[in-house]
């Protein structure tokens, strides 16, 4: 981070006084707001130590000060270097001197490089900061050259030299030694204490069994099922949907004993590391691997060329052109991002293929590198030669009569940019598989793909198998966010290591950094040109824009990006007219994947950019605006023909005030105001779409074969009568075992931990369609609704069963809970047979069993299909998606004046995803998007410099939001049931990026009388400064006003 | 990174222009050089560690003359990769020579530099400044060097210093501090 200042001050001594104090650090350091200690190393050298304090951070900055250029009296130079709370920095200060008066006129001019875990500590707030303390500089050096200030200083000096020589500073450093004294013995005594009760063992319970000292009388089977027994008979009842029941994965997700990839080993695997492009953008001209194949432990090596030659590149989705792109797990001839794989290592051990990796030795040549949307329509570098231009895709939206609209507007109002920046999710658990390339000539995979049955037809015809050779398998997935779609490449490459290394397993787990630079990154997208067409009291009747989405370099799912965000398309508000020409460009940065709100939440964002800043501009209060502007009949069909559901979005603004006290940070927002503080009230409503209709890859490539949804639940009753549901999702933390539990345990009348619900997904459970997966906020509906089908078509063959067996009419049935556990019952009687009879009769307990019931099977299959139609591909017509969860956050942030750190104050969120399932989980669920959803707006972005460096490629410099930011949070909930699902739920899991429109709604509220509008999604302190001191209002918005 | 510099060398134009072109004598100058090994004519190679606050890295360096026009002009490219290959730096340079006076020689220096990779994300800032550190230490301690071949008394102060046994000739490779140099 550079930073640069300059200015001018007067102070009273001529310059050759006034020299003569700047150009001498000993002089001039004590006068410090903060000084601490000066050492002198040389004439020309000294180090000073001043107190640093930011916010919660305190600590001590050491400068090496060296006086390089002087000039006297009229000019010096300084510059320096040192550390600061894990951080480095280096100055260069010069200042030139003019006689004015009798006093002297300074002119001054600094800049400072700052690097390292400072910037993230002090939440980028520096600038601020550093602008604070120069004006402390000046005052102070103003008053020390005052004649008045050296007379009184040099009586406080007296008098200080006076006290310390007392008998009470005496007294103090004695108390202060008998301090230091005694810390030691304390510090002893604690360590004593933790060693006793090392010694002693731990006396609660034990986290794991002692593996190496288990008996047989010792082992327990596995406290997970008991836990939920628990867990239910506490919650009591007997209705399950709608209990706020504890999750039954926790159990054994917070033991540590999940199954994530990197627990899964396997005899005789092997491991890979990547050698990865350091170029945005590179001819690769010779690779030697010679070296890493000489080190000891490794198998072999795999270059892009050798991929090429047993590989068919990716499916690509776009149209045209885009067909040509040439798409393989590595760079063939050139890296096209930074973090590309271009040589693959497989060794006998993680660490000796780490190792082997930095031996191999590229050789690029540099190329242009293309690093925004507008250089790569200018095709002067183009990345895929197949396509011969980075215009991905383009398409027009148009709906209603945009002339007439804006002909009859009152109010026109014009923004020139906006622009949503780049993050992503980086969920806990980083891509990862475990490939192993089988005998048969198939391959298996355990990885933690998060729509494993679309990526197995994408690899299947890359490897020239067919789909039945590819088996996929997920177990535990530590969070995905949609950016798990994308890892497919490195399955593929993983097979084809396993298949050079002779069908050894190897496994491939992704590093952090690595994951920062090509692990999926969220698109980001500019709108250009918007025009707002408005009546006279403010309600918007008409939005035309020109939309760029910057997808990185590999399109891989898109271009469904440049229909997705059209779910969405007029937000929550009833605007009729709406033209946005859409378009999409390949440039050289990480390839994007879907990321939680994918596509969605960068039209909610510009959609309620709109809303914000009309309000403001036409002074309208930004809820009225709302109120003014939200749809309010349901279900509402969309200019674009989807129809959402349900809603109530007055009443969600309504909850949200009286949650965080509206009236009440009003009152106090004026009187911050009147101190001259920056505080605003912001709203975000959103909507987070869900099961999404595939017909509408269709609007952006005409050829695509795919249509409406689908999802799979198989149900049985175990040879012991156990009920076993397998799903095809891959759930990441949405509670997946619990809800399917509490649906079946309704349909059956049993309770859920009496339901087995096998985790993951796989291949072989046959419980999967081509559209399984976690993705789209889609479980709820899709998913519920196959277990629920696949229940009624098991409870109709149990019935069946037991009709025969109890000689009772199947009408005259009842399921329920018996002496001898689940059971049909015949109503009003002592008859029933439990489940483990009724599997005995198809699987165990065959025999004379009447021909009646020969087709049951008691092994049900059900494929969910949600009822879809083909949208019209030529007018961009249909209806895209099937529910509609709503979501209105308040937030109040205040933006320090001095460091530009946007804090929130209060927030609150309100969610609307129909009947709710489990309160428990959607509680989360909204938690989680809204921490993701924060850090997104004002912390968390991928920046990239103009040679194709990531800027913030770890932690450190990306800092996602942990505990230490995330505000408390008033939670809400009201439930308006979708008419489209069985159960009346909505998809909820994304939250549709609420805090992102909240947050900038916030600061613009805050900044608006600063003659700021808030045009980018991510709020920074360093964003808010620049936005500041840009204070371009005036010619960011026009406003024309028609009086009739 | 683009980094400019003019200095003056004491020396004629081709006493300069000799010193110039012999690359151990040079790399001895260049801070963090650890080795120099000519390769032929025109190309070198080295090996460099750098350490910007929180940052190392050591990088081993290519160099090829592409283009010479003695002794006054030269161009050449700096290639090199650090040790786990996971930055690359890359460095277009030209040296222009002219005589002041018989006893010395003016240079203008200019460099183009590239950081791709782990460094890079550090280029734009940090490394800008670091480079011109760099290159002032370079330059007072080619300024030194040249001074002390040309047998002005700055030669005599250093060779006291030699003189201090295999102790200080160690000392003496080692210590390329700036306000040494400068002294």
């Amino acid at each position: 981070m550079e930073m640069k200042f300059s200015g001018q001050f007067e102070v009273s001594p001529p310059p050759a006084a006034t020299f003569d104090l700047l150009s001498d650090p000993q002089k001039f350091a004590p006068l410090l707001p903060t000084f601490s200690s000066l050492e002198m190393k040389d004439a020309n050298t000294a180090v000073v130590k001043v107190s640093v304090g930011i916010g919660k951070i305190r600590g001590t900055a050491s400068t090496q000060l060296t006086l390089q250029k002087k000039t006297a009296p009229t000019h010096a130079t300084y510059v320096g270097s040192g550390k600061v709370m894990g951080g480095a920095y280096t100055m260069i200060t010069s200042y030139d001197l003019e006689p004015k008066g009798s006093g002297t006129l300074v002119k001054w001019r600094g800049e400072v490089q700052l690097v390292g875990k400072i910037l993230s500590l002090a939440g980028g707030g520096m600038q601020g900061y550093a602008e604070q303390q120069i004006n402390a500089v000046i005052t102070s050096l103003q008053q020390a050259m005052s004649p008045e200030y050296q007379k009184e200083a040099a009586a406080r000096k007296a008098a200080q030299a006076e006290q310390k020589s007392g008998w009470m500073s005496g007294l103090i450093r004695k108390l202060r030694k008998q301090d230091d004294a005694s810390a030691a013995p304390a510090d002893a005594a604690a360590d004593a204490i933790d060693t006793e009760a090392l010694t002693a063992g731990w006396s609660g319970a034990a986290l794991t069994p002692d593996r190496g000292t288990a008996s047989l009388a010792t082992l327990k089977s596995s406290p997970r099922y008991n836990d939920f027994a628990e867990i239910v008979k506490r919650q009591g009842g007997d209705k399950w949907v709608h209990a706020p029941i504890s999750r039954k994965e926790d159990s054994r997700l917070v033991r540590g004993q999940g199954l994530f990839v990197d627990d899964y080993k396997l005899s005789g695997m092997l491991h890979m590391s990547l050698v990865r492009s350091p170029y945005g953008h590179a001819r690769i001209v010779r690779i030697d691997t010679s070296k890493a194949e000489a080190l000891p432990g490794v198998v072999c090596t795999l270059t892009g060329q050798e991929i090429a030659a047993v590989c068919t590149p990716f499916m690509q989705i776009g149209p045209g052109d885009a067909q040509n792109i040439k798409d393989f797990p590595m760079a063939v001839e050139k890296a096209i991002y930074q973090g590309e794989p271009v040589v693959a290592v497989v060794a006998e051990n993680p660490r000796i293929a780490a190792d082997a990796a930095q031996l191999v030795e590229v050789e690029y040549e540099s190329l242009p590198a293309v690093m925004n949307w507008k250089s790569a329509l200018e095709d002067k570098a183009v990345l895929h030669p197949g396509m011969g231009t980075n215009h991905h895709w383009h398409g027009i939206y148009e709906y209603g009569d945009l002339d007439q609209a804006f002909a009859d507007a009152a109010h026109v109002v014009k923004i020139d940019q906006m622009d949503f920046h780049r993050f992503s999710s980086t969920p806990l658990e980083t891509n990862a598989v475990v490939a192993t390339w089988t005998p048969g000539g198939g391959v298996d995979f355990f990885c933690n793909n998060s729509f494993p049955a679309i990526v197995i037809q994408m690899i299947a015809p890359a490897l020239g198998l067919s789909i039945d050779q590819v088996r996929a398998k997920t177990q535990d997935v530590g969070g995905s966010f949609g950016n798990k779609i994308g890892n497919y490449p490195y399955m593929t490459l993983a097979a084809l290591a396993s298949r050079k290394s002779g069908g050894r397993p190897v496994k491939w787990v992704e590093t952090r950094s690595e994951h920062m630079l090509a692990g999926g990154h969220g698109s980001e997208r500019t709108y250009l040109d918007t025009e707002v067409a408005l009546d006279k009291d403010g309600v918007i009747t008409a939005v035309r824009s020109r939309h760029i989405d910057d997808c990185g370099a590999y399109p891989r799912y898109e271009p469904l990006g440049c229909v997705i965000w059209s779910q969405v398309l007029p937000a929550c508000y009833k605007l009729r007219n709406i033209r946005i020409d859409f378009n999409q460009v390949v440039t050289n940065k990480g390839p994007s994947a879907p990321n939680r709100g994918y596509s969605r939440l960068q039209q909610l964002w510009f959609m309620e950019r709109i809303i914000d800043i009309c309000a403001h501009e036409l002074n309208i209060p930004s809820d009225q605006m709302r109120l003014n502007n939200y749809i309010r009949e349901f279900p509402y069909t969309t200019p674009n023909g989807c129809v959402y559901d349900s809603g109530n979005y007055p009443l969600l603004l309504e909850k949200a005030k009286a949650l965080i006290d509206w009236d009440g940070w009003k009152q106090k927002q004026a009187e911050a105001r009147a101190e001259g503080r920056w505080i605003g009230i912001g709203i975000g409503t959103t909507l987070d779409s869900g099961t999404n209709n595939f017909g509408q890859a269709r609007i952006v490539n005409p050829y695509l074969p795919f249509s409406g949804n689908s999802e799979v639940a198989t149900i049985k009753l175990d040879l012991d009568g156990t009920v076993v549901v397998m799903l095809g999702s891959t759930p990441s933390g949405q509670g997946h075992e619990t809800t399917t539990a509490q649906v079946v345990a309704d349909e059956l009348g049993i309770r859920p931990d009496m339901v087995e619900v096998r985790t993951g997904f796989d291949t072989t459970f046959n419980s999967h369609g081509g559209h399984s997966g976690s993705y789209a906020s889609q479980f709820a509906v899709t998913g519920l609704s196959a277990v629920h089908g696949a229940c009624q078509k098991l409870k109709k063959e149990m019935k069946r069963l037991a009709a025969f067996a109890l000689e009772a009419n199947e009408d005259d049935l009842e399921f329920g809970i018996g002496q001898q556990g689940p059971e049909l019952r015949v109503k009003g009687t002592d008859r029933s047979i439990n489940y483990w009879g009724l599997s005995a009769m198809v699987n165990i307990n065959t025999a004379g069993q009447p021909d009646s019931i020969a087709d049951v099977t008691l092994n049900i299959r059900h494929v969910y299909r949600p009822p879809f139609k083909i949208p019209d591909v030529e007018k961009k017509y249909g209806n895209l998606t099937l529910t509609y969860a709503s979501q209105l956050h308040i937030a109040v942030v205040e933006v320090d004046r001095r460091t530009y750190v946007p804090k929130i104050l209060a927030y609150a969120a309100v969610d609307d995803c129909g009947n709710v399932i489990n309160p428990k989980i959607v509680a989360g669920q909204v938690h989680g998007a809204t921490a993701h959803g924060i850090g997104a707006a004002m912390m968390e972005s991928y920046i990239y410099d103009k040679e194709g460096n990531l800027l913030t490629g770890s932690f450190t410099d990306y800092t996602p939001i942990t505990v230490m930011n995330m505000p408390d949070l008033a939670f809400g909930e009201i439930e308006t049931p979708s008419p489209f699902s069985y159960n009346g739920a909505k998809g909820m899991g994304e939250g549709g990026g609420a805090p992102l429109h909240t947050v900038s709604a916030a600061v613009q509220d805050a900044l608006f009388d600063q003659n700021v509008i808030i045009r980018n999604s991510f709020n920074s302190p360093n964003t808010l400064y620049d936005a500041v001191k840009r204070a371009d209002r005036a010619t960011a918005v026009k406003v024309e006003s028609r009086t009739r | 990174m683009y980094i400019e510099r003019t200095f003056v060398l004491d020396g004629a134009l081709p006493e300069v222009w000799a010193f110039l072109n012999q690359p151990h004598e040079v790399g001895k100058c260049l801070p963090g050089c650890h080795t120099v090994e000519v390769l032929g004519v025109g190309k070198y190679t080295g090996s460099v560690g750098i350490k910007v606050g929180p940052i190392k890295a050591g990088f081993d360096v290519r160099v090829e003359t592409s283009e010479e026009r003695p002794p006054e002009y030269a161009a050449y490219t700096m290639r090199g990769a650090d040790k786990d290959g996971g930055s690359k730096i890359s460095a277009e340079c030209t040296l222009a020579l002219k005589a002041v006076d018989d006893r010395h020689t003016e240079i203008t220096y200019t460099s183009t530099v590239h950081i791709v990779g782990k460094l890079g994300k550090f280029a734009a800032g940090v490394m800008q400044k670091f480079a011109d550190g760099i290159n002032d230490q370079f330059i007072a301690a080619l300024t030194k060097r040249a001074a002390e071949l040309h047998g002005s008394p700055a030669v005599e102060e250093a060779e006291a210093e030699k003189g201090k046994g295999m102790l200080g000739s160690l000392k003496s490779m080692f210590k390329k501090q700036p306000a040494e140099a400068v002294k």
